[in-house]
């Protein structure tokens, strides 16, 4: 029993030591400290001795340590080997060295910062016996400096420079060292092309790569892979391992460069990535979450000047090209604070009024005193508007005064700032001197007002010279119309007297020979019936032709028309007027007296009237219509019978209309000339209308024949009163 | 000579008016008719004729009718003989214008058919 009891204690006893060691293990792996000790004997090491804690620090445990005597050097990071070589030849030569941080390699292939404080130990006589050694991992405070030096140097760069471009170099090389990268490059877009360029790029790693850096910076890209992958993405890429990366790698600018681990940060604008930030270095490393929000914080840093970057330059574009279009323009320009009074007037706008930069004072009372006083209530009235938001736009033509005494047309335009109330604060705008645009106005104004003028009177002329060209052209076909019948005239006054001696032989003879017809010889007798008919046609073609040809002497007095149409109503044989014939007289009553021939404006109406009733063999209308017409201003275009006479004349006009066959409109031109005749063979001579016109023509008259819309023909004559 | 014919004497240089006129009025059985187509022998033949009416042509080729009418009304003998003028210059309108007359005296326009020229002798003889 006893023997159980003494079984079952010492299980718990091994359990609770179990339990302890545990703890004691799990306390040692979380500590970042240990402590090392070193054994000399005469100067030699012979035992190295790390403790527990080494294994948290290091990955490595203190057998590894214990087993591999020269593992403590190789874990010392490459480029620290030689401060700790130092520090430990000053320990071996009696110093007391001070603490020396630096950097191990973890047994993951991390990097770790540690310090490392030795501490000697001596026999009595003071010879070295060793030395302990009391190692701290410093690595989260270490990397907390390097962040924190890497952001003031990317503040300070960003602050001195001023673009990017020559903030860059500087910005890579100090992230790059600080934050112990080997290399960094930056990239961006070329504008034109939108292709990724590397813009610029450092390496603290000695030739082949800074062969590299002989080639061009702006030479072709070559589009990073890793560039190009946090272009697209736009966010930070971190490549652990680039010879596990066959695709970024093979792009790389880096390529067989011995770098193993790359990131890309992007860097943005105004939302959109301009550039891509690249680090490399020469250990593969895991992705170090920590490091890249740091790296991505400096980004941000260069993407806030990027972007004021941009502002300022937009800003300055603005400028400058606010002040090319002032100076551009030949504006002057006004600025004018509300509340003070006090504005703002360029050296172009005083110098618009003839006054130097030092002779107009920047008051508002300064342009009240140079508006031109029948100007003012409209410019106060206009900027009240503008003020109430009545009106929209600020735009004023006003006259100010020039040093000269003259007054200039200026159009001022402008806009206004107005504080939260809505309430006007200053007032900017501009000023355009428009005397000239003005004075060219009028002149243009002057010279379009005199050429409408000359345009008006051209047009008068060529109305006139049209009238008269059409006047001349009729006055032509008169001329030519008498020529005709001059010669026609001529010819036949001379013929008239031979012919009619022979035929006042024939008719003599066949007036005896009729006497001489035995009785009953009907055929005979109708034979010199027919003869004597021939020849007194002959003899009265020969009478027309001679008073065709007679002398144009002849005797006026005022008639009657309407009487004297009447008579020569009366005096057509009744026999030429085909039954049936409706004869209509439309004659007004009010008709002024004409001075005429009564003979010779008888024959011309005989002939009408002889003509309308011939035109009408089956019977028809014949109306004749007298008026009296007034001929207006416009040269009475409706009716062309009224050309040749001036404005305000008085005229007697008659209308004779048949409703007959009408006359082809091809030969109507020809109805005047002599010996024309639309009539049958033997019924006309062709020379009544000739005749007709001629002594119309004699009047001073017109006449004209047409054809009426509804069939038949009208002859109207107008004569004077 | 048959004194209860009135005499006629044609005056017109062309032949065949002075003849057939001559037929013509004959043939009325009313009138002896003297023909003379040269006019300058006018004169002394109505002096010899005597005629009641002169018939008269106008245009001729030596003595116009309008002088050889001034010498016949200035002869003692012949100045009351009637004279119509026959002539182949005037036109109907003109002798209506005229009155019939030319220079006072009537006249008669050629082609002119028996009837007018009957008419016309017969007014002027009184008949």
């Amino acid at each position: 029993m006893k023997t159980e009891i003494l079984v079952a204690e010492r299980q718990v006893a091994e359990n609770a030591l179990r339990e302890s060691e545990q703890r004691y293990k799990r306390l040692l792996s979380a500590t970042t400290d240990y402590i090392y000790s070193v054994d000399f004997d005469h100067n030699h090491t012979i035992r190295t001795t790390h403790g527990p804690g080494c294994e948290a620090v290091t990955g490595y445990s203190p057998e590894e340590f214990a087993s591999d005597p020269y593992l403590w050097y190789r874990v010392i990071y490459e480029e620290d080997r030689p401060a700790v070589m130092a520090q430990v030849t000053r320990i071996m030569n009696g110093d007391l060295p001070p603490p020396l941080e630096h950097r191990v390699i973890h047994k993951n292939g991390s990097i770790r910062w540690i310090s490392n404080t030795p501490i000697p130990h001596r026999d009595n006589q003071g010879h070295l016996l060793g030395y302990d050694g009391l190692i701290s991992d410093i690595t989260n405070r270490k990397r907390a400096e390097q962040f924190l030096a890497s952001q003031y140097t990317v503040t300070r760069c960003l602050a001195e420079a001023q673009t990017l471009e020559e903030a860059l170099p500087r910005i890579l090389r100090d992230i790059g060292t600080i934050l112990f990268w080997d290399r960094a490059e930056y990239w961006s877009t070329d504008s034109a092309s939108g292709d990724l360029h590397r813009k610029e790029f450092w390496s603290r790693i000695p030739p082949p790569l800074q062969e590299i850096r002989s080639s061009p910076v702006s030479s072709k890209p070559v589009a990073g892979g890793l560039a190009r992958s946090a272009w697209d993405s736009g966010e930070p890429v971190w490549v652990p391992d680039l010879d596990l990366a066959p695709n970024i790698r093979g792009e790389t600018a880096v390529s067989n460069s011995g770098l193993r681990c790359g990131c890309g940060i992007p860097v943005r604008a105004l939302g959109k990535v301009v550039g891509v930030m690249e680090f490399f270095s020469r250990e593969t490393q895991q992705c170090d979450s920590h490091m890249l929000q740091v790296l991505t914080g400096l980004a941000a840093q260069v993407s806030l000047f990027i972007e004021q970057e941009r502002a300022e330059q937009a800003l300055r574009r603005s400028q400058e090209r606010l002040a090319l279009v002032i100076e551009g323009s030949n504006d002057g320009i006004w600025d004018w604070d509300v509340t003070t009074g006090q504005t703002y007037f360029s050296p172009r706008w005083k110098g618009m009024l003839g006054y130097d930069d030092d002779e107009i004072e920047n008051t508002f009372s300064a342009w009240e005193q140079l508006l031109h006083p029948e100007d003012r209530d409209r410019a106060v009235a206009g900027i009240r508007a503008y003020f109430a938001g009545k009106t929209t736009s600020f735009e004023l033509e006003h006259r100010l005064r020039h040093k000269d005494g003259t007054y200039r047309w200026i159009l001022a335009r402008g806009v206004v700032l107005r504080d939260a109330e809505g309430n006007p604060l200053r007032m900017a705008g501009s000023h355009v001197d428009l005397t000239e645009r003005k004075l060219a106005g009028e002149r243009l104004e002057k010279t379009c007002a005199k050429l409408a003028a000359r345009e008006a009177a051209l047009k008068k002329i060529l109305r006139q010279l049209r009238a008269s060209h059409r006047a001349l052209k009729e006055a032509q076909l008169h001329l030519i119309q008498a020529a005709k019948l001059e010669s026609v005239g001529t010819l036949a006054a001379g013929v008239a007297h031979e012919v009619k001696n022979p035929l006042q032989t024939i008719l003599m003879g066949l007036d005896y020979v009729c006497q001489k017809v035995p009785a009953g010889d009907q055929d005979l007798t109708d034979t010199l019936g027919d003869m004597r008919d021939a020849v007194k046609r002959a003899g009265s073609i020969i009478r027309e032709l001679l008073v065709f040809s007679s002398d144009s002497v002849f005797q006026t007095r005022p008639e009657d028309l309407n009487v004297l149409i009447e008579r020569s109503m009366r005096l057509l044989n009744p026999s030429l007027i085909a039954a049936g014939t409706e004869i209509v007289r439309n004659l007004d009553p009010q008709l002024p007296l004409v001075p005429i021939d009564h003979n010779k404006i008888q024959q011309v109406f005989i002939n009408l009237l002889l003509n309308a009733a011939q035109a009408m063999p089956a019977g028809g209308t014949l109306t004749v219509t007298t008026r009296a017409v007034r001929v207006d201003g416009t040269g009475s275009a409706a009716n062309p019978l009224f050309h040749k006479y001036g404005a305000g004349e008085s005229l007697v006009v008659v209308d004779v209309e048949d409703t007959g066959h009408g006359i082809p409109e091809a030969v109507l031109p020809r109805v005047f000339d002599p010996f024309f005749t639309t009539k049958p063979l033997g019924v006309g001579t062709g020379l009544g209308l000739s005749i007709a016109r001629k002594i119309v023509d004699l009047h001073g008259g017109e006449i004209q024949i047409r054809n009426r819309p509804t069939g038949g023909v009208a002859a109207t004559v107008a004569l004077k009163v | 000579m048959d004194s209860h014919k009135k005499r006629i004497m044609v005056v017109d240089d062309e032949p065949s008016i002075t003849r057939l006129l001559k037929l013509n009025l004959e043939q009325t059985g009313r009138y002896e008719v003297c023909g003379i187509n040269n006019e300058t022998m006018a004169l002394a033949a109505a002096r010899e004729f005597q005629p009641d009416l002169i018939l008269l042509d106008v245009a001729m080729p030596h003595i116009p009718g309008g002088d050889l009418a001034n010498q016949i009304k200035a002869s003692p003998r012949l100045k009351n003989t009637p004279i119509v003028f026959l002539t182949a210059l005037a036109t109907p309108n003109e002798v209506s214008e005229h009155g019939g007359l030319i220079g006072g005296l009537p006249f008669l326009a050629k082609p002119v058919d028996l009837p007018e020229v009957l008419g016309c002798i017969e007014k002027h003889l009184g008949v």
